[in-house]
């Protein structure tokens, strides 16, 4: 199935190895096997003690002198019919004895090249590296004198079928998402890009949980000095464990304290795969269905995979629509308090009136009003987020009928005020990308305004502006496509143009820019 | 360390600052009262002010009517030396704020006209809230404020009524609508005179309802006479403001009966000429016209017939805009024309000629040779002049 990359993986035990000191070290550090079994199995034993899944089983192997092997694996993670058929049976009945005819051959040789039929058999001199092999599954076999253990990929254990991704559903598009196994991931990415550029290259990362991590890029696309970098930053990670790819991000992100993702995740190979022949490069993290991507500009937000599926007039429109909703979601409570306290002149007089009707003893100011629903709002979603689906449906039933009637005809809320959080909320959900910030963002603005209005207002956009604009990603300039002057740049931002018409990639992000071998259709 | 230090510095700094600003301007919607309308009146040298404000308490209960609003406008009434100590001196009596920007028209009475606008005008566009685009309207012969308490019969106030007639004035034709803005430029412009539209409270069935009709003349700051609907026609012809769908009567064959054209599109050219140092003005009105009724069966529809109608319309409008120009030379004395803004224009020359104040008494003697062509486009949907069967 896989052959992991030891030189990375070596170099990254060594690393972690001082760090991890516990009170009882058991673990075997440095050591290499030696010729006697019992000495070696006696070192296993002892590191992988009250270990209740390992199973060590004997085996007396056909061959003169007499040898013992050990045949050891953890109950569940290995495929039974490969270890029984190809390893088990193999040693129980062949005749392992060194043949006549070729006097050369060591006995080794002969398990490795008679014996021992599975795909991948590999010879391990380390005790630690090997105890490590069989904690992810492979099947150790130690042998009598031999000062080394083989090392047999059987991996098999359960996993969740490949199922339509949650996050990031489609009408038209590939209906498969990643899965929780790292190698599953990865033979979807390759399924999609039979050619050799494509490199993995794998590590480990966690001192802990040696968690696998996948650094995927198309050689000739992705640019060498972001996939130095990328190594670079990953080579500081010092965390005990990685059970989603956020504790890397974390790590290796650009301003780490911003709002605004510097990083992007996805569930979908398709999408992991567009990027990377925009060359970007994408990290699969074992253990988790999502996917790092990066660098990652401010512009992804609005990109989403069913753009390049659907015909590109109605994806140019639905990008357009991302945008307006990004503005929405941001600002409408910020300009309704701005206009109702601020500058009531801007208001239609009929619109005035409604609105004064409607506020007509409701006891809290505008500002308020609006901070009331946004946090009612998050709290509903986060209560229907968490709960079973079932009870998620009752939840949000109940908190739309407390919230949008009750609530108003108690006269606590105005009733424009529900449309304005109802408008701000499911603005929200169009740009999925970004919740967080979309919340904070109008809270920000709302804060602005609630003090001085358009003026606060126009601050806030302007110091958001800044701040966005001053981002970094991997080198890249947060804006870079939007700020663009290159026609080329733009035919990829708020509209997406047909394919035949984006000739090139991404300016900076790539090294092999042209896209299209023969622009036979390219120029209008 | 260094670098979230600084970060909390700025966001440290954005709350401050903002706080700093103290909810500048801050008013909640509830506690202002919207002023829709307002009238300005005159006593004993005590200025009254009537508004007329939107209640969108009693609006609630009256809801679900109609397709309105469901509004019940609240009339106020307060006094002082000034406009401003006036207004100031309502807050006493409605309890709100009076909240200016949603005014829709300001009336004031022909007395106060009389004695001088500026007086009115200049708090309105002095002042912060009031906009300059408000409309302005002369009450002839009555109180300001009986137009606010006449009653809409469509509209839930009675200036939502006038605002509401003086926007789509053009399909009338016969007003001119001003705003406040533009009043205070006609005024201050060289060689114009200021008109305002004038509106009078009529009985109607049982009822006193609005009536905007006319246009009332000033010169300089003050109210000088009156024109009817028909003369504020030609006086749009003559202004060049004649808009399109506007009706004219004219005779045809028959002494009796009438033709009604509907004016399509106008366009009025003046130019200046001296004759024995006298100026005169010639005026060529362009109008595009097409039938919209024939109320005798008789013929205007056949080359002779429409030639014949265009003849004698055109003698007619010639001779009424005329007179109209004789009657306000002669009767007011004030340039609504816009003859003197025209030399002032076109002919400096001219202009420095007259000593400086002396238009209103050239003006006058001005001679006009008024030139109208009106075409003929169509006859609506039915070619042929009705007949009555044998």
């Amino acid at each position: 199935m896989t052959k992991t990359a030891p030189a990375g993986l070596r170099r990254n035990i060594r690393k972690s190895g001082p760090t991890s000191t516990t009170e009882k070290p058991t673990s075997a550090q440095g050591q290499k096997f030696n010729c006697s079994l019992g000495s070696n199995l006696k070192v296993i034993k002892k590191v992988l003690q009250n270990d209740g899944l390992v199973i060590y089983r004997k085996i007396r192997l056909a061959t003169t002198p007499l040898r013992h092997c050990y045949v050891i694996y953890v109950d569940g993670m290995v495929n039974g019919d490969l270890l029984n058929e190809n390893i088990l049976r193999h040693l129980l009945n062949y005749d392992v004895r060194v043949p006549a005819q070729v006097p050369k051959m060591s006995f080794s040789d002969v398990l490795m090249n008679r014996v021992l039929s599975t795909g991948s058999v590999q010879k391990d001199g380390s005790i630690d590296s090997a105890i490590q092999s069989l904690l992810y599954g492979n099947v150790l076999v130690l042998v009598d004198g031999i000062p080394y253990a083989f090392v047999i990929d059987a991996k098999g254990w359960e996993i969740r079928s490949i199922s339509d991704p949650e996050t990031e559903r489609v009408v038209r598009g590939p209906r498969e998402g990643f899965i929780e196994n790292i190698l599953t991931n990865l033979t979807m990415i390759r399924r999609k890009m039979i050619n050799p550029d494509l490199k993995m290259v794998f590590r480990e990362i966690g001192t802990r949980t040696r968690t696998k991590i996948c650094i995927v890029y198309v050689e000739g696309i992705a640019r060498p000095e972001i996939l130095e970098e990328v190594y670079r930053r990953l080579d500081k990670v010092q965390l005990d464990g990685v059970l989603e790819p956020e504790y890397i991000i974390e790590f290796i992100r650009d301003a780490p304290l911003s709002l605004f993702e510097t990083i992007g995740t996805t569930e979908r190979p398709d999408t992991a795969v567009g990027k990377l022949l925009e060359g970007r490069i994408v990290i699969m993290v074992d253990g988790s269905p999502f996917a790092i991507t990066l660098p990652y500009l401010f512009l992804e937000y609005f990109q989403a995979n069913k753009d390049y599926y659907d015909n590109f007039f109605y994806s140019s429109a639905n990008r357009l629509l991302r945008y307006i909703s990004f503005f929405l979601t941001t600002s409408t409570p910020a300009i309704y308090v701005s206009l109702v306290n601020f500058h009531q002149e801007m208001i239609p007089t009929r619109l005035l009136v409604s609105i004064a009707a409607a506020k007509e003893g409701v006891p809290f100011p505008a500002a308020i009003e609006a901070f009331i629903m946004l946090m009612a709002f998050q709290l509903l979603r986060e209560a229907g987020v968490r709960l079973p689906s079932p009870v998620g449906q009752a939840v949000s039933i109940v908190g739309a009928l407390i919230l949008g009637e009750a609530a108003v005809t108690a006269k606590i809320i105005s009733a424009p005020m529900v449309i304005v959080v109802a408008l701000t909320g499911i603005s929200g959900f169009i740009v999925p990308e970004m919740p967080g910030v979309s919340f904070f963002l109008s809270l920000f603005f709302l804060f602005a305004c609630s003090f001085i209005g358009f003026f606060g207002y126009i601050f806030a956009v302007i110091a958001v502006t800044i701040h966005i604009t001053s981002l970094r990603s991997f080198g890249m300039s947060y804006l870079s496509n939007l700020t663009s002057i290159h026609l080329q740049e733009l035919k990829d931002t708020a509209v997406r143009a047909p394919w035949w018409w984006m000739t090139y990639r991404p300016r900076l992000l790539s090294r092999d820019k042209r896209r299209l071998a023969d622009p036979g259709r390219t120029e209008l | 360390m260094k670098k979230s230090a600084c970060v909390l510095l700025v966001i440290w700094h954005l709350f401050v600052l903002w706080s700093m600003a103290g909810c500048w301007n801050f008013r909640e919607i509830r506690d202002l009262a919207v002023v829709i309308g307002a009238s300005f009146d005159k006593k004993d040298d005590q200025i009254y002010l009537t508004v007329e404000v939107l209640n969108p308490k009693g609006g609630e209960q009256d809801r679900g009517t109609s397709g309105s609003l469901g509004i019940k406008p609240q009339l106020f009434e307060g006094s002082g030396k000034t406009v401003f100590e006036a207004v100031r001196n309502m807050i006493s009596k409605v309890g709100r704020k009076l909240y200016w920007s949603h005014a829709r028209v300001f009336i004031v009475s022909e007395d106060v006209a009389k004695e001088g606008i500026i007086q009115i005008i200049d708090w309105i566009n002095r002042d912060a809230e009031v906009r300059p685009q408000t409309w302005i309207l002369v009450s002839k012969g009555q109180a300001a404020g009986d137009i606010l308490r006449t009653r809409s019969k469509l509209f839930d106030t009675v200036s939502m009524q006038i605002d509401t007639l003086l926007r789509s004035q053009g399909n009338s034709g016969k007003l001119l609508a001003v705003t406040v803005g533009d009043f205070m430029e006609e005024m201050q412009k060289p060689g114009v005179g200021a008109v305002a539209p004038t509106v009078e409270s009529m009985k109607d069935e049982r009822e006193q309802i609005p009536e905007v009709t006319g246009s009332a003349l000033f010169r300089e700051e003050r109210l000088v006479g009156f024109l009817n609907g028909e003369e504020t026609m030609y006086l749009l012809f003559l202004r060049n403001q004649m808009k399109k769908g506007t009706l004219i009567a004219a005779t045809a064959d028959h002494p009796k009966a009438n033709v009604s054209l509907e004016v399509f599109r106008s366009h009025t050219i003046k130019t200046v000429r001296l004759v024995d140092d006298r100026p005169v003005v010639d005026i060529w009105i362009d109008c595009l016209t097409g039938i919209a009724e024939i109320s005798k069966e008789n013929d205007v529809i056949s080359e002779r017939g429409s030639q014949k109608l265009t003849e004698r319309t055109n003698e007619r409008l010639q001779n009424k805009i005329t007179d109209t120009i004789k009657k306000v030379q002669k009767e007011y004395g004030t340039d609504v024309f816009g003859f003197g803004n025209l030399i002032y224009r076109e002919r400096p020359d001219i202009w420095g000629t007259i000593p400086k104040g002396g238009w209103s008494k050239v003006f006058p003697t001005v001679g006009t040779n008024v030139n109208v062509n009106i075409m003929l486009r169509g006859s609506a949907k039915l070619s042929e002049p009705t007949r009555v069967g044998e």
